[in-house]
């Protein structure tokens, strides 16, 4: 169906086309600086996720034509760049072990897969913005709001490691890993966790309140835990100056979306996004640790991730299908597998030390 | 390059941060359009 488009609709998918191009401009121009792609480390990862979750934006959007969607995608890709920023952003040579063409067809094809499906996520939320009851407290609203207050602690990440960046705060420790031999690690915000039997070497420098197991990384735990107080002071003032929830006051914006079309989107987007994430993030992975480690399957923290995440999205599809879950069902469905994509970008790149910990 | 490729990098997401709010504003287009339609409250005659 041919949709007539606004004058303010049609400016912003071509301002979001152009911002496209030069994002892209600065994927090839960063290509060429480098000598291999620019997905090496969580900042080009990241950064490239951010950017495909435009570019499969902008593909849905000439398919539908909803303003709304731009309105709830966009910002998620701010979020994701911006977020990404906050990572050491220097260009390295690659590692041995990334040394290879698989690099390119592997991380490029999870990540593809990993943004369609981000598309999904955005239309589930602004179905469950829309169709949750924001009159009375009940148990959908506590997660809705659980979401939002995600997407605040977000923001809360970068303006903490904006903020002490801008500091210039470092802080020297000397630390045992789970080899038992004695490393050297740098935090860039003030400890709260200190790494495993952890010796602070920076003088006057904020001491950790405790120490944290080898297995876990403690510069990381302590980004995750600074962001998520962050969120929690920004959630709090925002609580005290609009009084009402997060999600109440996005309702207004999704008062005219048509709610059957957003369930379509996003069902659409699964169906996309759920074959090139397979072929990403498992087939090709496999044939690279097959080439790299000499084993198809070693159930490294990644994998077993990018397994559960596979699982999920085809329980979605299967539940869809033949249990007609459709609608609510399917917008929660979405907003949790995008949220299970997040903790394998995050939390298990970040916090638990395995093969793929690059960054 | 690789300043080149940072500000391209940069000057993408201020183009994104512009770009959510035309959304917004097309969104708000079209809700001004709802508000300006006016039901008159007479039935199309029946036959």
């Amino acid at each position: 169906m041919e949709k007539k488009q606004s004058k303010w609709a049609l400016l912003a998918i071509w301002v979001t086309t152009i911002g496209f191009i030069a994002q892209i401009g600065y994927f090839i121009t960063r290509w060429i600086a480098s000598g291999h792609a620019p997905v090496s480390n969580l900042f080009e990862f990241t950064t490239f996720f951010g950017m495909m979750l435009v570019g499969a934006f902008i593909g849905i959007y000439y398919m539908y034509k909803t303003p709304v969607l731009g309105v709830f995608t966009l910002p998620v890709a701010i979020l994701i760049i911006a977020y990404a920023s906050m990572f050491p952003r220097e260009i390295s040579p690659l590692i041995p072990a990334l040394q290879s063409d698989w690099l390119h067809i592997h991380v490029t094809t999870a990540a593809i897969g990993q943004s369609i499906l981000a598309v999904s996520f955005a239309a589930g939320l602004i179905y469950l913005i829309k169709s949750v009851d924001q009159s009375k407290r009940s148990a959908k609203t506590f997660w809705l709001e659980a979401i939002m207050f995600f997407l605040i602690c977000t923001v809360g990440f970068v303006l903490v490691s904006s903020g002490f960046k801008a500091m210039d705060y470092k802080a020297e420790f000397t630390w045992v890993d789970k080899s038992g031999q004695t490393a050297e690690m740098e935090y860039t915000m003030p400890a709260l966790v200190g790494p495993h039997e952890s010796k602070l070497e920076t003088p006057d420098a904020f001491k950790p309140f405790f120490d944290l197991p080898p297995i876990l990384s403690g510069r990381k735990a302590n980004t995750v835990i600074w962001s998520l107080g962050a969120g929690i002071v920004l959630y709090g003032i925002y609580r005290l100056i609009f009084r009402k929830r997060a999600g109440a006051l996005l309702q207004p914006l999704v008062k005219n979306v048509n709610l059957d079309l957003m369930d379509e989107i996003s069902y659409r987007a699964v169906m996309i996004g759920f074959p090139v994430f397979t072929l990403g993030a498992l087939i090709f992975a496999m044939i690279w640790a097959q080439i790299a480690w000499s084993r198809f399957w070693g159930w490294d923290p990644k994998e077993v991730w990018a397994l559960v995440t596979w699982l999920f999205y085809a329980a979605f599809l299967h539940l869809r299908l033949s249990k007609g879950w459709q609608g609510e069902k399917s917008a929660w469905l979405a907003v949790i597998g995008f949220g299970i994509i997040l903790f394998n970008l995050i939390v298990v790149n970040l916090v638990i030390k395995g093969l793929h910990s690059y960054a | 390059m690789a300043e080149l490729s940072s500000n391209l990098l940069y000057a993408a997401f201020f183009l994104y941060l512009v770009a959510t709010v035309l959304f917004g504003g097309a969104i708000k287009q079209k809700k001004d359009k709802w508000k300006r339609s006016k039901v008159n409250g007479h039935f199309l005659p029946s036959g």
